[in-house]
């Protein structure tokens, strides 16, 4: 057993040494949006620990949403410059009612309004194809999620805990459509990809 | 480490105060534990389809955390108190920190960055989940109680180990 213990010590130590090298050497851009699963965690690990990015860097001419052009069931994409994240940094769901779901790593999911998303140099609205009733579906499900926990780290598939954009997507999985290019991170980047309709653009292009 | 090149000693001539020979020692222990916490947490990680098959990976990981304390090639082996608390403060040590630094915010001391509660999340994950499903949208202070209770969990754990693996 001693020698078990050992070999595992050693084991943790290769991989862990093999884990940094393989995210310290990551060849990519840092606005350029990760594909994959592997290089996501790749992103993650390069920009968010060796480079020291979080969420991005707060705009200096910050957009602000027009809550009238909003319908339920949009969802809202911002971007920032430096994000940990990709291209882009934050994705949410507008609500019935013109509200927001607002994410925190350490308050959660409430409800917020559109002025909540702010401090972004530019700012997406995608809206699925779908009927009234179904967005009405959708903007209802994603209601519930007050109170959720935001974690960075939910497992795609896991149907009780949520990013920001596994929330947009999995509202929008109930009435069967999935808003994403179908990657297995659900990313702001993959909302984006997914080839919903831009309905409104605001900020620099 | 070095215990293995010394001449073993029948057990009543052990000195007292340190582990017998057979003992892998402080770091390996720790990177024993650490590696089976990670792998446990990618278990769960992954079983995240299925809230029974994840609640009963953490069972299974309440029972090993058990008999990691109480086993003698584990923790039970260790004959100081040092010696334990040392091998638990490696084994939980950026859990630990991150969730000292964000209670520490809680109360007004400095921010803890956006990475804080991952890296608490994802190094008990076998635990932290469970506790964020025991507190859904309960907020304290203005801030969530999942992660008021996910940052004292790895202290709570930490004494709660070095009480389980005394010796008796």
């Amino acid at each position: 057993m001693p020698f078990l213990i050992r070999f595992s010590a050693v084991l943790l130590l290769i991989a862990f040494t093999v884990l940094t090298g393989w995210a310290w050497f990551f060849p990519g851009d840092q606005a350029r949006p990760p594909r994959d699963a592997g290089e996501y965690v790749r992103h993650y690990l390069h920009f968010g620990v060796f480079r020291g990015l979080s969420a991005g860097r707060w705009s200096v001419r910050p957009v602000t949403v027009d809550a009238r052009a909003l319908q339920p069931g949009d969802i809202l994409l911002g971007r920032r410059t430096e994000s940990v994240h990709g291209a882009w940094s934050h994705a949410t769901i507008v609500l019935p009612e013109g509200r927001i779901l607002a994410h925190h790593s350490l308050k959660g999911i409430w409800i917020a309004t559109p002025a909540e998303f702010a401090g972004y140099d530019e700012v997406l609205v995608l809206r699925p194809k779908a009927t009234p009733e179904q967005r009405a579906v959708v903007a209802a499900w994603a209601a519930r999620l007050d109170g959720a926990e935001f974690e960075l780290i939910a497992h795609p598939n896991d149907r009780r805990r949520f990013t920001c954009s596994k929330a947009a997507r999995d509202a929008w999985l109930q009435v069967g459509i999935d808003p994403t290019d179908g990657r297995f991170w659900p990313t702001p980047d993959a909302l984006v990809a997914g080839g919903a309709p831009v309905v409104e653009r605001w900020g620099k292009p | 480490m070095s215990d293995d090149k010394k001449p073993k000693a029948p057990p009543a001539d052990k000195p007292k105060g340190k582990s017998s020979g057979a003992h892998a020692g402080v770091f390996a222990t720790a990177g024993f534990l650490i590696l089976v916490q990670l792998l446990a947490g990618l278990g769960v990680w992954f079983l995240s389809f299925s809230i029974a098959l994840k609640s009963l990976a953490c069972v299974a990981y309440l029972l090993w955390l058990y008999l990691a304390a109480r086993w003698p090639a584990v923790l039970g082996g260790l004959d100081t108190w040092w010696r334990r608390l040392a091998v638990i403060v490696l084994w939980q040590l950026p859990a630990l920190a991150f969730g000292a630094w964000i209670l520490l915010d809680f109360c007004g001391g400095p921010p803890v960055p956006a990475a804080g509660p991952v890296v608490v999340q994802v190094w008990a994950y076998p635990l932290t989940w469970l506790i964020a499903e025991l507190s859904p949208g309960l907020m304290v202070a203005g801030k969530a109680l999942s992660i008021w209770a996910q940052a004292a969990a790895p202290w709570l754990a930490a004494i709660g180990l070095l009480v389980l693996s005394r010796k008796r």
